[in-house]
């Protein structure tokens, strides 16, 4: 297999070739929100990964909100460490942590008026920039 | 991508097996629902996630029709009985959640067009 990934699809730029991990898709955490929080995605020793999150129905369209991102660095003995970040729209929601592991936490005091949320997490690779 | 039972029991999805963990064939049909004898065995919400389910649903029908007060705006008689049945349902309804997670016990109004 080969191809072309172009600017379009989340790249700056670049080719994407044979043999080459294009930041592997590896889990879904998926929470109705609310204090409803999301199933454990499993992660490996000493990789770095890039999660990003949205929510899928708000009570009223003017308050859709963009894609919030993270990334996680699990160490050799699985500790997973997130980036720091606090949705603008829904700070009581970040990256919940346990030995391996990572999924998307909620409260109950994140908002109501947002459900339904989606983390998707990536391996990285060093070949994406991820800005 | 694997649906897996990690060592204490809870469940995970992922390409990585962590130490301990099961590999299954399938997701749980809802969150009240264990990994037992090689299968997933329903065992009942928690009252405290049946209220959670229901107060989290009949906000967001609430919150889906605030713009209806905009001082701009005049609300029809059937937006307002709307509206007010959404903020009875607390003391009308006995909700409940079955197998599928989902929410019985409660007769919901109509929205009006």
């Amino acid at each position: 297999m080969s191809g072309i990934i172009g600017t379009d699809q989340g790249m700056k730029s670049g080719v994407i070739g044979n043999n080459i991990n294009p930041g592997r898709f590896v889990g879904h955490s998926y929470g109705q929100g609310k204090g409803d929080d999301g199933n454990w995605v499993t992660v490996e020793n000493n990789k770095d990964y890039y999660c990003t999150l949205q929510m899928s129905h708000s009570a009223q369209p003017m308050w859709y909100r963009g894609v919030e991102k993270w990334t996680v660095s699990v160490n050799g003995s699985g500790v997973c460490s997130p980036t720091e970040h606090s949705p603008s729209w829904a700070g009581a929601i970040s990256v919940g942590v346990g030995t391996n592991t990572i999924r998307i936490d909620t409260t109950e005091d994140s908002s109501g008026t947002y459900r339904d949320i989606d983390m998707l997490v990536f391996e990285m690779d060093s070949n994406i920039d991820y800005s | 991508m694997e649906h897996i039972i990690l060592e204490n029991g809870e469940y995970a999805m992922g390409v990585f097996i962590p130490s301990g963990a099961t590999v299954i064939d399938s997701a749980p049909p809802t969150k009240a629902h264990k990994w037992e004898d090689n299968k997933w065995v329903f065992k009942g919400f928690t009252q405290e996630a049946v209220d959670n389910k229901f107060r989290f649903e009949r906000n967001f029908l609430l919150a889906e029709t605030d713009w209806w007060a905009n001082s701009d705006l005049t609300m029809t008689q059937e937006q307002k009985n709307y509206r007010k049945a959404l903020r009875d349902l607390p003391s009308t309804a006995s909700p409940e959640l079955d197998e599928n997670g989902q929410l019985t016990g409660v007769t919901w109004p109509t929205k009006p067009e």
